[in-house]
């Protein structure tokens, strides 16, 4: 079967009609699921994506293994707007990491892979992407080290503790696999990547080896952390982004294949009553 | 295609060793892997047995490796091109490349390599002896590693991938991804993740293979999880190896044509497959599927021809009691007297008895050498090699254990295993 043009949408109900079952048990399954809904056509990226934030409501900063992109999000689906070499050596890791800091007022992002020594800072002027000043970490606010990797791994290490993700609103998955959110690590399993949706958390799923995956939303209200949705994927889920706008929700994902190719795919979660 | 299958349900795809995860790899911990025995030594070499091929597989590194699909792919070399019609090839170094004492992969260590290669005369050694000019390999002055052929022919850096042409230091050191710190000979093998590794240090700190020659208790200690991983049990599997009989047509009783046709005629491989080998097929192949791309051949068994004498049977020792005691049981009905004598896997290659019975696997996975490798196992003479089955390379793993390969050559390889905290 070749790739269709429509979208991933198609894709959920005509070619694996058992996801779209699945997700539509998972939404009676649990209260006001409301299961994700592609949004344009997916857009294959020249690198696998380490690391994906929302600039603002229409733009996504993707970090790849050594450049930075960024991408407008258009109803048709992404589109490159601009793209940045990240300086420094390329360093031998067996897996690739990476992460992004963003400060929207400043439009301005921090870049960090484990493929690079020290962390970028990135301005956004206008549609360029601007290399403003490196430093050995990516500040973080508590700190006196910042946010680095361990040397040759792809863990995250802030005041001490490893980390597979680390958000700068309190969100982080441990190397455990464990969802942390504040100083809390809460009893649920997640994958590597995760990101805050309002009230709701979305990450990808604690699974072995398969090339299969699945987007999460969690619920995270007191002590409970409860799946409200789940939309299992043929693919891996090597990065994830979320943003409330004046649209809608969105979530971005960048979907690895079992060739190691990458897609860039937009999701919008129909608002609940 | 792939496209087209990025959302599918979740129970319809298979399950891949190889795949990404979605959540990990984590680096850290350590793993235990047991196998039927521990190799004496560490030094590059053919791998005769698949313990043999994994052991070298964790020390050394080769300047090239074989893909999935054949094709060659990048190790200590990163680039290859050809040049003068095909007849020099100039490879480039990695050049984050290191021994294990911190010592830079360069042209010299190399060079050294293949021609410490190209001297041991393993099949991939002697094709590519054949097809260099004398004295054909050296070093040009950026550093690069140039092989100079007599003609054009397809393939000619195919032998570089076999672990008898591992790269070594001046010193003897390694270059592959861990780092032996402790041998007990034949019993244990301890090895350190190597920081220098230049695709990046592996996901282990640490893994320790353990001699566990008992098929019952390699089982037994992979269910209770005293063990992480052991070498023959379900799980990631490729059929990589063939079971060989070899007769010596050199000697009697097997010098007599009719002799061997009986031998060959009576051996029921349906059964022998079936009942003794986990995941093994019949085949009438000498070469393993992976590479043959054929098995389930198995014929009928034919009785009725008696025959008289005495032999030595030579048994590797990776090759099952249970299956060399079948093996025996056949020959024994034919009315041979059989003494089986248990051998090192690569000595059972070259015994000088008057039958073999070993675990085939090719030096590197290709079609030519490995034809050229089952013809050099047999002496001069009328073709004594009796293909029995093809049996599977299979590595089980405790759950939480990932990331276990196993190529068309047999190589099973932990580089990129990895344990989940």
């Amino acid at each position: 079967m070749t790739w269709d043009k429509d979208s991933i949408r198609y894709i959920l109900s005509a070619v694996a009609p058992g996801a779209a079952l699945l997700a539509l048990w998972l939404a009676a399954a649990v209260p006001d699921a409301p299961p994700l809904a592609a949004r344009g056509r997916p857009l294959p990226t020249a690198s696998p994506i380490l690391d994906l934030a929302f600039l603002d409501d229409r733009r996504v900063l993707a970090l790849g293994q050594g450049t930075l992109f960024l991408y407008r999000l258009e109803e048709g689906g992404p589109v490159l707007e601009s793209r940045l070499e990240l300086p420094g050596e390329f360093l031998a890791v067996r897996a690739a990491a990476g992460v992004l800091k963003v400060s929207e007022n400043e439009n301005a992002c921090w870049a960090l892979t484990n493929r690079r020594e020290r962390a970028s800072l990135v301005a956004v002027e206008g549609r360029r992407l601007v290399l403003r000043l490196e430093a050995d970490a990516i500040p973080w606010v508590g700190t006196g080290g910042g946010l680095r990797y361990r040397p040759g791994t792809n863990e995250l290490v802030l005041d001490g503790d490893s980390f597979f993700a680390v958000r700068d609103d309190g969100l982080a998955v441990t190397t455990g696999g464990l969802l942390k959110i504040g100083a809390e690590v809460r009893p649920r399993r997640v994958g590597n990547a995760v990101d805050r949706l309002g009230a709701l958390v979305v990450a990808t799923s604690h699974r072995p080896p398969g090339g299969t995956d699945a987007i999460l939303l969690l619920r995270a209200d007191g002590a409970d952390t409860e799946v409200v949705s789940e939309t299992p994927l043929a693919a891996t889920v090597r990065a994830v982004a979320a943003r409330e706008a004046r649209g809608g929700r969105v979530v971005v994902a960048a979907l690895e294949s079992r060739e190691g190719e990458t897609d860039l795919a937009v999701f919008t979660i129909p608002q609940t009553p | 295609m792939r496209r087209a299958l990025l959302l599918a349900l979740l129970g319809t795809v298979t399950l891949s060793a190889a795949a990404r995860a979605a959540f990990g790899p984590s680096y850290g911990g350590s793993a235990t892997i047991a196998v039927p025995f521990v190799p004496q030594a560490t030094g590059p070499g053919l791998g005769a047995s698949t313990v043999e091929r994994l052991v070298l597989g964790l020390v050394h590194a080769t300047l090239l490796e074989i893909g999935p699909d054949g094709s060659l792919r990048p190790g200590l070399a990163r680039s290859w091109a050809s040049a003068a019609q095909g007849r020099e090839w100039t490879l480039e170094l990695d050049p984050a490349a290191r021994f294990h004492d911190d010592a830079a992969v360069t042209a010299a260590p190399a060079v050294r390599s293949i021609r410490r290669f190209l001297a041991g005369g393993t099949p991939a050694a002697r094709r590519l002896a054949r097809a260099l000019e004398a004295d054909g390999v050296g070093a040009d002055e950026s550093g690069r590693l140039v092989l100079r052929f007599r003609d054009a022919t397809g393939r000619p850096l195919l032998p570089l991938a076999s672990f008898a042409c591992a790269v070594t230091g001046a010193r003897g050191a390694a270059a592959g991804p861990f780092i032996p710190t402790l041998a007990i000979p034949g019993s244990r093998l301890a090895l350190t993740s190597f920081a220098g590794h230049w695709r990046g240090r592996a996901y282990l700190d640490g893994l320790t293979v353990l001699a566990v020659p008992d098929d019952a208790r390699r089982h037994a200690d992979l269910s209770a999880g005293r063990v992480d991983l052991a070498l023959g049990e379900p799980g990631v599997q490729a059929s990589a190896t063939t079971l060989l009989l070899v007769l010596n047509s050199q000697q009697a009783p097997f010098d007599r044509v009719a002799t061997r046709e009986a031998v060959a005629a009576a051996i029921d491989r349906v059964a022998l497959a079936r009942d003794y080998i986990p995941g093994g097929v019949p085949t009438l192949s000498p070469l393993p599927p992976s590479l043959s791309g054929t098995s389930g051949a198995g014929g009928v068994p034919r009785g009725g021809r008696r025959l008289a004498g005495a032999i030595t049977l030579a048994v590797a020792t990776d090759v099952s009691p249970a299956i060399s005691q079948r093996v025996v049981a056949h020959l024994d009905a034919l009315g041979l007297h059989v003494t089986a004598t248990p051998v090192d896997p690569s000595a059972a290659r070259t015994a000088a008895t008057e039958a073999r019975l070993f675990l085939f696997a090719p030096e590197v996975a290709d079609f030519g050498i490995a034809t050229q490798e089952v013809a050099a196992l047999a002496p001069p003479g009328p073709a004594v090699v009796i293909p029995l089955a093809a049996v599977p390379v299979s590595v089980g793993a405790r759950p939480g254990v990932h990331g276990v390969r196993i190529d068309a050559a047999g190589r099973a390889s932990l580089e990129d295993a990895w344990v989940e905290r």
